[in-house]
Protein backbone atom coordinates (compact mmCIF):
# COMPACT_ATOMS: atom_id res chain seq x y z
CA UNK A 1 0.00 0.00 0.00
CA UNK A 2 1.34 3.61 -0.98
CA UNK A 3 0.61 6.76 0.68
CA UNK A 4 -1.71 9.03 -0.26
CA UNK A 5 -0.98 12.67 0.53
CA UNK A 6 -2.84 15.60 -0.65
CA UNK A 7 -6.75 15.27 -1.22
CA UNK A 8 -7.46 16.84 2.00
CA UNK A 9 -9.44 19.77 -0.04
CA UNK A 10 -12.19 17.34 -1.52
CA UNK A 11 -12.46 16.38 2.32
CA UNK A 12 -16.65 16.26 3.28
CA UNK A 13 -16.53 18.70 -0.28
CA UNK A 14 -19.80 16.83 -1.56
CA UNK A 15 -21.77 17.76 1.58
CA UNK A 16 -21.96 20.69 -0.61
CA UNK A 17 -24.55 19.74 -2.93
CA UNK A 18 -26.67 19.84 0.73
CA UNK A 19 -27.92 23.32 -0.11
CA UNK A 20 -30.72 23.96 1.85
CA UNK A 21 -28.67 23.08 5.28
CA UNK A 22 -25.43 24.61 3.21
CA UNK A 23 -26.29 28.21 3.65
CA UNK A 24 -28.13 27.77 6.69
CA UNK A 25 -24.90 26.52 8.40
CA UNK A 26 -23.00 29.22 6.57
CA UNK A 27 -24.96 32.01 7.91
CA UNK A 28 -24.96 30.50 11.20
CA UNK A 29 -21.86 29.47 11.51
CA UNK A 30 -19.45 32.21 10.42
CA UNK A 31 -21.75 34.43 12.60
CA UNK A 32 -20.59 32.25 15.64
CA UNK A 33 -17.22 31.81 14.32
CA UNK A 34 -16.56 35.32 13.99
CA UNK A 35 -17.81 36.00 17.89
CA UNK A 36 -15.16 33.04 19.04
CA UNK A 37 -12.64 35.78 17.83
CA UNK A 38 -13.05 37.38 20.78
CA UNK A 39 -11.87 34.52 22.84
CA UNK A 40 -9.34 35.81 25.32
CA UNK A 41 -5.78 34.10 25.47
CA UNK A 42 -3.11 33.88 22.67
CA UNK A 43 -5.27 32.59 19.14
CA UNK A 44 -2.79 31.85 16.71
CA UNK A 45 -2.38 34.60 14.20
CA UNK A 46 -2.85 32.33 11.25
CA UNK A 47 -6.53 30.97 12.84
CA UNK A 48 -7.70 33.08 15.00
CA UNK A 49 -10.91 31.49 15.08
CA UNK A 50 -8.92 28.34 16.36
CA UNK A 51 -11.46 27.83 19.15
CA UNK A 52 -14.33 27.61 17.45
CA UNK A 53 -12.53 25.39 14.92
CA UNK A 54 -11.17 23.15 16.82
CA UNK A 55 -14.62 22.41 18.38
CA UNK A 56 -16.34 21.89 14.69
CA UNK A 57 -13.55 19.72 13.71
CA UNK A 58 -14.08 17.95 17.34
CA UNK A 59 -17.77 17.47 15.98
CA UNK A 60 -16.95 16.36 12.45
CA UNK A 61 -14.46 13.69 13.63
CA UNK A 62 -17.25 12.01 16.32
CA UNK A 63 -19.89 12.56 13.58
CA UNK A 64 -17.35 10.28 11.12
CA UNK A 65 -16.31 7.96 13.56
CA UNK A 66 -19.76 7.48 14.57
CA UNK A 67 -21.69 6.85 10.68
CA UNK A 68 -19.56 8.08 7.70
CA UNK A 69 -16.34 5.89 8.60
CA UNK A 70 -18.42 2.63 9.44
CA UNK A 71 -20.59 3.26 6.31
CA UNK A 72 -17.82 3.63 4.21
CA UNK A 73 -16.00 0.57 5.68
CA UNK A 74 -19.07 -0.90 4.52
CA UNK A 75 -18.82 0.25 0.79
CA UNK A 76 -15.06 -0.54 0.85
CA UNK A 77 -15.97 -4.20 0.43
CA UNK A 78 -18.16 -4.20 -2.88
CA UNK A 79 -15.50 -4.54 -6.11
CA UNK A 80 -13.22 -1.81 -6.75
CA UNK A 81 -15.10 -1.62 -10.43
CA UNK A 82 -18.45 -1.13 -8.77
CA UNK A 83 -17.15 1.78 -6.36
CA UNK A 84 -15.34 3.42 -9.58
CA UNK A 85 -18.43 3.41 -11.64
CA UNK A 86 -20.00 4.97 -8.76
CA UNK A 87 -17.10 7.30 -8.15
CA UNK A 88 -17.70 8.32 -11.97
CA UNK A 89 -20.99 9.28 -12.16
CA UNK A 90 -19.98 11.90 -8.87
CA UNK A 91 -17.45 13.20 -10.28
CA UNK A 92 -19.45 13.31 -13.95
CA UNK A 93 -22.61 15.27 -11.81
CA UNK A 94 -20.25 17.76 -10.24
CA UNK A 95 -18.67 18.48 -13.61
CA UNK A 96 -20.63 21.70 -14.84
CA UNK A 97 -19.11 23.32 -11.67
CA UNK A 98 -16.06 22.77 -13.03
CA UNK A 99 -16.86 23.66 -16.84
CA UNK A 100 -18.18 27.17 -15.93
CA UNK A 101 -15.46 27.73 -13.43
CA UNK A 102 -12.68 27.03 -16.27
CA UNK A 103 -14.24 29.76 -18.22
CA UNK A 104 -14.54 32.42 -15.39
CA UNK A 105 -11.09 31.82 -15.10
CA UNK A 106 -10.27 32.65 -18.45
CA UNK A 107 -9.06 29.07 -19.43
CA UNK A 108 -11.08 28.70 -22.42
CA UNK A 109 -9.54 25.61 -24.20
CA UNK A 110 -9.81 23.80 -21.20
CA UNK A 111 -13.73 24.83 -20.59
CA UNK A 112 -14.23 23.56 -24.09
CA UNK A 113 -12.02 20.33 -23.26
CA UNK A 114 -14.16 19.91 -20.19
CA UNK A 115 -17.57 20.74 -21.57
CA UNK A 116 -16.87 17.48 -24.31
CA UNK A 117 -15.86 15.30 -21.43
CA UNK A 118 -19.28 16.14 -19.83
CA UNK A 119 -20.95 15.48 -22.68
CA UNK A 120 -19.28 12.20 -23.96
CA UNK A 121 -19.55 10.75 -19.91
CA UNK A 122 -23.52 11.81 -20.07
CA UNK A 123 -24.22 9.73 -23.32
CA UNK A 124 -21.64 7.67 -24.29
CA UNK A 125 -20.56 6.84 -20.70
CA UNK A 126 -24.32 6.21 -19.71
CA UNK A 127 -24.80 9.41 -17.14
CA UNK A 128 -21.16 8.77 -16.38
CA UNK A 129 -20.61 5.85 -14.90
CA UNK A 130 -17.82 5.12 -17.08
CA UNK A 131 -15.24 7.34 -17.87
CA UNK A 132 -15.20 7.40 -22.13
CA UNK A 133 -13.72 10.69 -22.19
CA UNK A 134 -10.55 9.60 -19.55
CA UNK A 135 -10.42 6.57 -21.59
CA UNK A 136 -9.22 8.56 -24.98
CA UNK A 137 -6.94 10.99 -23.08
CA UNK A 138 -9.28 13.33 -22.31
CA UNK A 139 -7.82 14.60 -18.35
CA UNK A 140 -10.31 14.74 -15.13
CA UNK A 141 -10.30 18.53 -13.79
CA UNK A 142 -11.85 19.60 -10.97
CA UNK A 143 -12.58 23.55 -10.57
CA UNK A 144 -14.85 25.45 -8.57
CA UNK A 145 -16.43 29.05 -7.49
CA UNK A 146 -13.50 29.06 -4.52
CA UNK A 147 -10.62 28.42 -6.77
CA UNK A 148 -11.91 31.22 -9.32
CA UNK A 149 -12.42 33.60 -6.54
CA UNK A 150 -8.73 32.92 -6.08
CA UNK A 151 -8.04 33.39 -9.53
CA UNK A 152 -9.92 36.84 -9.50
CA UNK A 153 -7.70 38.26 -6.44
CA UNK A 154 -10.07 37.82 -4.19
CA UNK A 155 -8.10 37.03 -0.42
CA UNK A 156 -8.95 33.69 1.45
CA UNK A 157 -9.63 35.02 4.52
CA UNK A 158 -9.54 33.06 8.03
CA UNK A 159 -9.60 29.13 8.22
CA UNK A 160 -12.76 28.22 9.15
CA UNK A 161 -13.99 24.83 10.04
CA UNK A 162 -17.94 24.23 9.33
CA UNK A 163 -20.12 21.63 10.76
CA UNK A 164 -20.50 18.70 8.36
CA UNK A 165 -18.94 20.79 5.74
CA UNK A 166 -15.51 20.59 6.85
CA UNK A 167 -12.08 22.98 6.07
CA UNK A 168 -12.62 26.03 4.39
CA UNK A 169 -11.71 29.51 4.16
CA UNK A 170 -14.22 32.10 4.13
CA UNK A 171 -13.42 32.61 0.55
CA UNK A 172 -13.99 28.93 -0.27
CA UNK A 173 -17.47 28.93 2.26
CA UNK A 174 -18.97 32.03 0.32
CA UNK A 175 -18.51 30.33 -3.13
CA UNK A 176 -19.89 26.89 -1.08
CA UNK A 177 -23.54 27.92 -2.18
CA UNK A 178 -22.62 28.71 -5.85
CA UNK A 179 -21.11 25.24 -6.53
CA UNK A 180 -24.00 23.92 -5.01
CA UNK A 181 -26.07 26.06 -7.28
CA UNK A 182 -23.99 25.24 -10.32
CA UNK A 183 -24.95 21.29 -9.80
CA UNK A 184 -27.06 19.33 -11.44
CA UNK A 185 -27.72 17.36 -8.27
CA UNK A 186 -29.76 20.36 -7.24
CA UNK A 187 -33.03 19.25 -10.53
CA UNK A 188 -33.38 16.33 -8.81
CA UNK A 189 -36.75 17.85 -6.68
CA UNK A 190 -37.58 14.25 -4.92
CA UNK A 191 -36.41 14.36 -1.18
CA UNK A 192 -36.02 10.93 -0.64
CA UNK A 193 -33.91 10.87 -4.07
CA UNK A 194 -32.21 13.35 -3.29
CA UNK A 195 -31.11 12.67 0.26
CA UNK A 196 -29.83 9.07 -1.59
CA UNK A 197 -27.83 10.52 -3.92
CA UNK A 198 -26.25 12.82 -1.12
CA UNK A 199 -25.38 10.46 1.28
CA UNK A 200 -24.04 8.08 -1.49
CA UNK A 201 -21.76 10.84 -2.69
CA UNK A 202 -20.38 11.50 1.57
CA UNK A 203 -19.99 7.69 1.34
CA UNK A 204 -17.65 7.44 -1.85
CA UNK A 205 -15.60 10.18 -1.14
CA UNK A 206 -15.04 9.42 2.43
CA UNK A 207 -14.13 6.05 0.98
CA UNK A 208 -11.55 7.20 -1.09
CA UNK A 209 -9.94 9.43 1.44
CA UNK A 210 -9.55 6.82 3.53
CA UNK A 211 -6.05 5.87 3.12
CA UNK A 212 -5.05 9.91 3.60
CA UNK A 213 -7.17 9.95 6.59
CA UNK A 214 -4.95 7.07 8.02
CA UNK A 215 -2.09 8.72 6.86
CA UNK A 216 -3.25 11.53 9.33
CA UNK A 217 -3.96 9.04 12.05
CA UNK A 218 -0.92 7.57 11.74
CA UNK A 219 1.72 10.77 11.80
CA UNK A 220 -0.53 13.77 13.54
CA UNK A 221 0.37 14.38 16.73
CA UNK A 222 -2.12 17.16 16.98
CA UNK A 223 -5.24 15.98 13.82
CA UNK A 224 -6.64 19.09 13.58
CA UNK A 225 -3.41 21.71 12.88
CA UNK A 226 -2.39 18.93 10.39
CA UNK A 227 -5.48 18.45 8.72
CA UNK A 228 -6.00 22.80 8.33
CA UNK A 229 -2.35 22.89 7.11
CA UNK A 230 -2.74 20.03 4.35
CA UNK A 231 -6.29 21.71 3.13
CA UNK A 232 -4.78 25.19 2.74
CA UNK A 233 -1.78 24.23 1.24
CA UNK A 234 -3.65 21.26 -1.15
CA UNK A 235 -6.05 24.37 -1.45
CA UNK A 236 -3.23 26.30 -2.62
CA UNK A 237 -2.18 23.42 -5.04
CA UNK A 238 -5.52 23.15 -6.43
CA UNK A 239 -5.82 27.06 -7.68
CA UNK A 240 -2.49 27.16 -9.32
CA UNK A 241 -3.71 23.39 -11.22
CA UNK A 242 -1.06 21.74 -9.42
CA UNK A 243 1.70 24.48 -10.21
CA UNK A 244 2.12 26.84 -6.83
CA UNK A 245 4.75 29.18 -7.25
CA UNK A 246 8.03 28.15 -6.24
CA UNK A 247 8.54 30.08 -3.24
CA UNK A 248 5.60 28.52 -2.01
CA UNK A 249 6.92 24.52 -2.54
CA UNK A 250 10.13 26.43 -0.86
CA UNK A 251 8.63 27.66 2.32
CA UNK A 252 11.80 27.93 4.07
CA UNK A 253 11.95 32.24 4.90
CA UNK A 254 10.36 30.71 8.20
CA UNK A 255 13.97 29.53 9.12
CA UNK A 256 15.50 33.05 8.01
CA UNK A 257 13.22 34.24 10.66
CA UNK A 258 14.02 31.46 13.57
CA UNK A 259 17.55 32.34 12.93
CA UNK A 260 17.19 35.99 13.22
CA UNK A 261 15.17 35.09 16.71
CA UNK A 262 18.05 32.77 17.47
CA UNK A 263 20.57 35.66 16.83
CA UNK A 264 17.88 37.71 19.10
CA UNK A 265 18.07 35.37 21.73
CA UNK A 266 21.51 34.82 22.00
CA UNK A 267 22.54 38.83 22.15
CA UNK A 268 19.79 39.14 24.99
CA UNK A 269 17.83 41.50 23.13
CA UNK A 270 14.65 39.11 23.72
CA UNK A 271 13.51 36.23 26.04
CA UNK B 1 44.62 36.63 -41.08
CA UNK B 2 44.89 38.33 -37.92
CA UNK B 3 41.45 39.07 -37.99
CA UNK B 4 40.67 35.40 -38.55
CA UNK B 5 43.25 33.98 -35.61
CA UNK B 6 41.51 37.07 -33.34
CA UNK B 7 38.19 35.91 -34.45
CA UNK B 8 39.21 32.11 -33.88
CA UNK B 9 40.60 32.70 -30.23
CA UNK B 10 37.75 34.82 -28.83
CA UNK B 11 35.51 31.99 -30.13
CA UNK B 12 37.86 29.37 -28.21
CA UNK B 13 37.80 31.89 -24.93
CA UNK B 14 33.84 32.92 -25.60
CA UNK B 15 33.25 28.29 -25.40
CA UNK B 16 35.59 28.12 -22.62
CA UNK B 17 34.20 30.51 -20.77
CA UNK B 18 30.56 29.52 -21.35
CA UNK B 19 32.00 26.02 -20.49
CA UNK B 20 32.72 27.13 -17.15
CA UNK B 21 29.82 28.26 -16.28
CA UNK B 22 27.81 25.78 -17.61
CA UNK B 23 29.13 22.81 -16.57
CA UNK B 24 29.06 23.11 -12.33
CA UNK B 25 25.18 24.31 -13.11
CA UNK B 26 25.01 20.87 -15.10
CA UNK B 27 26.38 18.79 -13.03
CA UNK B 28 24.74 20.20 -9.96
CA UNK B 29 21.42 19.68 -11.43
CA UNK B 30 22.44 15.65 -12.47
CA UNK B 31 23.62 15.38 -8.56
CA UNK B 32 20.36 16.18 -7.29
CA UNK B 33 18.45 14.22 -9.60
CA UNK B 34 20.55 11.40 -8.62
CA UNK B 35 20.12 11.76 -5.00
CA UNK B 36 16.25 11.66 -5.39
CA UNK B 37 16.78 8.72 -7.94
CA UNK B 38 18.71 6.49 -5.56
CA UNK B 39 15.92 6.97 -3.11
CA UNK B 40 13.40 6.56 -5.54
CA UNK B 41 15.10 2.87 -6.09
CA UNK B 42 15.07 1.82 -3.11
CA UNK B 43 11.86 2.87 -1.99
CA UNK B 44 10.88 0.84 -5.68
CA UNK B 45 13.43 -2.17 -4.32
CA UNK B 46 11.81 -2.37 -0.81
CA UNK B 47 7.77 -2.17 -2.30
CA UNK B 48 9.20 -5.00 -4.98
CA UNK B 49 10.93 -7.08 -1.92
CA UNK B 50 8.31 -6.25 0.79
CA UNK B 51 7.05 -9.05 2.24
CA UNK B 52 10.07 -11.34 1.75
CA UNK B 53 11.80 -8.32 3.76
CA UNK B 54 9.59 -7.59 6.09
CA UNK B 55 9.18 -4.76 8.27
CA UNK B 56 12.66 -4.51 10.30
CA UNK B 57 14.41 -6.01 6.71
CA UNK B 58 12.53 -2.97 4.80
CA UNK B 59 13.65 -0.55 8.01
CA UNK B 60 17.30 -1.61 7.66
CA UNK B 61 17.24 -1.16 3.79
CA UNK B 62 15.85 2.25 3.56
CA UNK B 63 17.88 3.58 6.71
CA UNK B 64 21.63 4.34 4.76
CA UNK B 65 19.42 5.77 1.86
CA UNK B 66 17.59 7.88 4.39
CA UNK B 67 20.74 8.90 5.91
CA UNK B 68 22.51 9.94 2.74
CA UNK B 69 19.82 11.06 0.88
CA UNK B 70 18.02 13.69 3.75
CA UNK B 71 19.36 16.87 5.56
CA UNK B 72 18.42 15.93 8.91
CA UNK B 73 19.45 18.47 10.57
CA UNK B 74 18.24 21.10 8.52
CA UNK B 75 14.96 19.71 8.52
CA UNK B 76 14.67 19.51 12.39
CA UNK B 77 15.91 22.77 12.97
CA UNK B 78 12.93 23.82 10.39
CA UNK B 79 10.52 21.84 12.22
CA UNK B 80 11.13 23.04 15.64
CA UNK B 81 11.44 26.44 14.34
CA UNK B 82 11.92 28.83 17.30
CA UNK B 83 11.52 26.45 19.58
CA UNK B 84 15.14 24.83 18.57
CA UNK B 85 17.41 27.66 19.73
CA UNK B 86 15.83 26.95 23.29
CA UNK B 87 17.33 23.41 23.09
CA UNK B 88 21.25 22.51 24.65
CA UNK B 89 23.22 20.44 21.61
CA UNK B 90 22.26 17.26 23.35
CA UNK B 91 19.25 17.77 22.99
CA UNK B 92 19.21 19.25 19.38
CA UNK B 93 21.38 15.94 18.86
CA UNK B 94 18.58 14.00 20.42
CA UNK B 95 15.86 15.18 18.29
CA UNK B 96 17.94 14.83 15.18
CA UNK B 97 18.15 11.64 15.85
CA UNK B 98 14.49 10.68 16.64
CA UNK B 99 13.10 12.29 13.36
CA UNK B 100 15.66 10.36 11.60
CA UNK B 101 14.40 7.29 12.99
CA UNK B 102 10.94 8.32 12.62
CA UNK B 103 11.58 9.23 8.70
CA UNK B 104 13.08 5.37 8.25
CA UNK B 105 9.99 4.11 10.28
CA UNK B 106 7.84 5.80 8.37
CA UNK B 107 8.87 4.54 5.17
CA UNK B 108 9.54 1.20 5.87
CA UNK B 109 6.15 0.68 7.25
CA UNK B 110 4.14 2.70 3.95
CA UNK B 111 6.05 1.34 1.39
CA UNK B 112 5.27 -2.65 1.96
CA UNK B 113 3.78 -3.48 -0.74
CA UNK B 114 4.07 -3.10 -5.04
CA UNK B 115 1.73 -3.38 -7.65
CA UNK B 116 3.38 -1.85 -10.53
CA UNK B 117 3.67 1.51 -9.22
CA UNK B 118 6.96 3.93 -10.47
CA UNK B 119 8.66 7.14 -10.25
CA UNK B 120 9.44 9.54 -13.11
CA UNK B 121 11.28 12.41 -13.08
CA UNK B 122 9.95 15.27 -14.90
CA UNK B 123 12.65 18.38 -13.90
CA UNK B 124 15.14 19.93 -12.45
CA UNK B 125 15.33 23.59 -11.79
CA UNK B 126 17.29 25.64 -9.64
CA UNK B 127 15.33 27.32 -7.08
CA UNK B 128 16.24 30.17 -4.34
CA UNK B 129 19.58 30.39 -2.69
CA UNK B 130 21.09 27.92 -4.75
CA UNK B 131 19.02 25.08 -3.85
CA UNK B 132 17.62 22.75 -6.49
CA UNK B 133 14.23 21.25 -7.16
CA UNK B 134 13.55 18.34 -8.51
CA UNK B 135 10.00 17.59 -9.74
CA UNK B 136 8.93 13.99 -9.66
CA UNK B 137 5.57 11.97 -9.97
CA UNK B 138 4.94 8.81 -8.73
CA UNK B 139 2.65 6.81 -11.05
CA UNK B 140 0.12 4.30 -9.26
CA UNK B 141 -1.95 2.80 -11.95
CA UNK B 142 -3.09 3.79 -15.55
CA UNK B 143 -5.52 6.28 -14.09
CA UNK B 144 -3.78 9.72 -14.00
CA UNK B 145 -6.06 11.24 -11.34
CA UNK B 146 -4.49 8.96 -8.33
CA UNK B 147 -0.80 9.92 -9.69
CA UNK B 148 1.02 11.65 -6.88
CA UNK B 149 3.30 14.65 -7.61
CA UNK B 150 6.54 14.20 -5.32
CA UNK B 151 8.60 17.62 -5.77
CA UNK B 152 12.01 17.53 -3.69
CA UNK B 153 13.79 20.26 -2.40
CA UNK B 154 17.57 19.72 -2.19
CA UNK B 155 20.24 21.63 -0.96
CA UNK B 156 24.12 21.24 -1.40
CA UNK B 157 26.12 20.75 1.78
CA UNK B 158 30.29 19.31 1.47
CA UNK B 159 29.63 18.77 -2.54
CA UNK B 160 26.73 16.62 -1.40
CA UNK B 161 23.12 17.14 -2.50
CA UNK B 162 20.77 16.24 0.20
CA UNK B 163 16.79 16.62 0.51
CA UNK B 164 15.50 19.33 2.85
CA UNK B 165 11.40 19.09 1.65
CA UNK B 166 9.13 16.57 0.31
CA UNK B 167 5.86 18.60 -1.21
CA UNK B 168 3.26 15.67 -1.73
CA UNK B 169 0.79 16.72 -4.35
CA UNK B 170 1.31 20.21 -3.31
CA UNK B 171 1.14 19.64 0.03
CA UNK B 172 4.77 20.59 2.42
CA UNK B 173 6.37 17.34 4.63
CA UNK B 174 7.92 20.68 6.47
CA UNK B 175 5.21 22.72 6.94
CA UNK B 176 3.13 19.80 8.00
CA UNK B 177 5.44 18.82 10.64
CA UNK B 178 6.65 22.50 11.80
CA UNK B 179 2.30 23.08 12.41
CA UNK B 180 1.47 19.73 13.86
CA UNK B 181 4.87 19.63 16.23
CA UNK B 182 4.64 23.23 17.41
CA UNK B 183 1.25 22.89 18.66
CA UNK B 184 2.63 20.05 20.60
CA UNK B 185 5.62 21.58 21.57
CA UNK B 186 3.67 24.56 22.84
CA UNK B 187 0.70 23.06 24.74
CA UNK B 188 2.52 19.80 26.03
CA UNK B 189 6.63 21.13 25.80
CA UNK B 190 9.83 19.31 23.66
CA UNK B 191 10.41 16.07 25.94
CA UNK B 192 6.46 15.37 24.88
CA UNK B 193 6.72 15.74 21.26
CA UNK B 194 9.85 13.49 21.69
CA UNK B 195 8.06 10.92 23.55
CA UNK B 196 5.23 11.07 21.10
CA UNK B 197 7.84 10.46 18.40
CA UNK B 198 9.32 7.25 19.67
CA UNK B 199 5.73 6.32 20.66
CA UNK B 200 4.82 6.31 17.22
CA UNK B 201 8.05 4.56 16.04
CA UNK B 202 7.12 1.71 18.73
CA UNK B 203 3.52 1.53 17.16
CA UNK B 204 4.71 1.42 13.80
CA UNK B 205 7.05 -1.64 14.39
CA UNK B 206 4.54 -3.49 16.45
CA UNK B 207 2.01 -2.80 14.18
CA UNK B 208 3.76 -5.17 11.42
Amino acid sequence: MIATWGSWDRMHSTINTNVPCAVLLLALFVVVGTGCASVPGEPDPNDPWEPFNRSMYGFNDTLDKAIIAPVADVYLHIPNGGRTAVHNFFVNLGYPTTMINQFLQGKVDNGFEDTMRFIFNTTLGLLGFIDIAGAVGIPRRDEDFGQTFAVWGIPPGNFLTLPILGPKTVRSAVAGPLDFLSKPLRWIDTPGEFVVLVFVDIVDTRARLAPAIRLRDETAFDPYVFTREAYLQQRLNVIHDGNPPLAELENLDLLEEDMLLEEEKSEGTIK
Amino acid sequence: MQSTTTAIVHTVLAGLLALCVSVPSAAQNSDAVTTVDNLHAALLDIMKNAKTLGYSGRRDRIAPVVEASFEMVFITRFTLGRYWADLGTEQQATMVDALRRWTIAHYASRFDGYSGERFETISSKPARKGRELVRTVLVVNNDVADNVSLDYLLEVNEGTWRIVNVVANGVSDLSLKRADYGAIIKTEGVDSLLARLNGQIADLESDQ
